[in-house]
């Protein structure tokens, strides 16, 4: 049971958006602008380092929504996302997707352990400003939402069919702020 | 004098290894540096140099989360007004000083010194805690400070968000309730936590720098006290 009064039957973020719009607009903007906006990072790239860092932090919601976002994404290559999730550097994934989920893993344990190394290692793969920044941004974001998502004990369906529409509607249409009178 | 470790006054509390002072960082010789100072005029004065440079090329001379948000003005939109809304709005029970304790006290737990000293200086604005010692002491011992008992729960709260969502449990949300916090406080309390492990992992993670002088943050608190956040940073020329 969430641990404040929310709208009953609406599962994760949803629930808190919806109770509280005014914060939920710029976090859906957020979302939006880093998942789905300008980016040397294909958006399935940007969702597999949210559900990795989701999964790292031990989010059920986070880390079924948006696995099932990037499976999506990826389409035929959806199998990336799970081979990623077990273990990432021997998964079929870029060189330098693996160096940035090795810095995304680090800001999630502990920002300031990101090292000059991890960072090399990412040039090494061809990793600009860019990529590093979104990748650095991505991960903090995903440590704010799980935190939230989790820290007010929202509804986290455990069934992955609850998943699969929600990351249909997330590949196709993005994140835009549910109604507040769903029905 | 930029990229240099900060020397305000700190918490003496014990910092785990690896926190501030032992991060890896490129090791700059230390170094006599010509500055002017506000006693004894313009002078040399040893620094200790122990420099960081950012991760990635940022706008220079913007301090610890202003460089990368002048990196990424699209991303950074939303970030202030979620702040604004957050933080600065009146329209809140919680006073703004509070709220800008809880941002605080999580920054002081990550360990993440250009936040909690934004933050703390600009509670102690809100707060009128000129010498920044309430700051202190809620950022050693929320529970021994001098704040209300609501605060004290709604802390206890914030502090178990920064370690992960699950750590929050049913009975500090009880003894929340059971000292006046409403739902809306608790679920603020939660987003603010929440909302600072990420803005504290996005000045860490990319090795932001940060002013060594105070007076920086106490300017700097009142022009966000007065205008907001967004009109506190306005988009890079």
């Amino acid at each position: 049971m969430p641990h404040i009064q929310l709208t009953e039957g609406v599962p994760g973020i949803r629930s808190l958006v919806i109770y509280r719009p005014d914060t939920g607009k710029p976090l859906y903007e957020l979302a939006q602008v880093l998942l789905r906006g300008e980016s040397p990072l294909s958006q399935a790239e940007r969702e597999l380092i949210a559900t990795y860092v989701s999964a790292q932090n031990n989010c059920n919601f986070c880390t079924q929504s948006h696995a099932a976002a990037a499976r999506a994404l990826f389409g035929p290559d959806r199998d990336v996302v799970d081979f990623t999730l077990s273990e990432y550097e021997t998964a079929p994934i870029s060189e330098k997707l693996k160096a940035l989920l090795a810095i995304a893993g680090h800001v999630q344990a502990d920002a300031r352990t990101v090292s000059e190394a991890d960072v090399a290692r990412a040039r090494e793969h061809g990793a600009t400003d860019r990529d590093i920044h979104d990748t650095v941004l991505i991960a903090a974001t995903f440590c704010m939402f799980n935190r939230y998502v989790d820290g007010l004990a929202t509804l986290s369906p455990n069934d992955p069919a609850v998943y699969e529409p929600m990351g249909e509607r997330l590949a196709q249409q993005g994140y835009a702020l549910p109604a507040s009178n769903p029905t | 004098m930029r990229c240099q470790q900060a020397t305000l006054p700190d918490d003496s509390k014990t910092k785990p290894a690896g926190s501030g002072a032992n991060r890896p960082v490129k090791n700059f010789h230390n170094r006599l540096v010509y500055i002017p100072h506000l006693f004894y005029g313009w002078g040399y004065i040893e620094h200790e140099t122990n420099q960081t440079m950012a991760h990635i090329q940022l706008p220079e001379g913007l301090p610890g989360i202003r460089g990368p948000m002048a990196f990424s003005p699209e991303t950074t939109k939303p970030l202030n007004l979620l702040v604004d809304q957050l933080l600065w709005s009146a329209d809140n029970t919680l006073s703004q000083g509070e709220r800008e304790l809880i941002a605080t006290y999580v920054s002081s737990e990550n360990d993440c010194q250009y936040c909690q000293t934004i933050h703390g200086a600009i509670a102690s604005q809100w707060l009128g805690d000129t010498d920044w010692s309430l700051v202190q002491q809620v950022k050693q011992n929320p529970e021994t400070a001098p704040i209300s008992e609501k605060m004290k729960a709604l802390l206890a709260i914030a502090g178990s968000v920064q370690k992960g969502g699950k750590h929050v449990t049913p009975e500090q949300i009880e003894r929340a309730k059971s000292v006046g916090a409403t739902d809306k406080e608790i679920h603020d309390t939660v987003l603010i936590a929440a909302a600072f492990c990420m803005f504290n992992r996005y000045v860490d993670g990319l090795a932001t720098w940060m002013p060594d002088d105070p007076s920086f943050f106490r300017q700097r608190a009142v022009l966000v006290c007065e205008n907001g956040y967004s009109a506190a940073n306005p988009k890079p020329v």
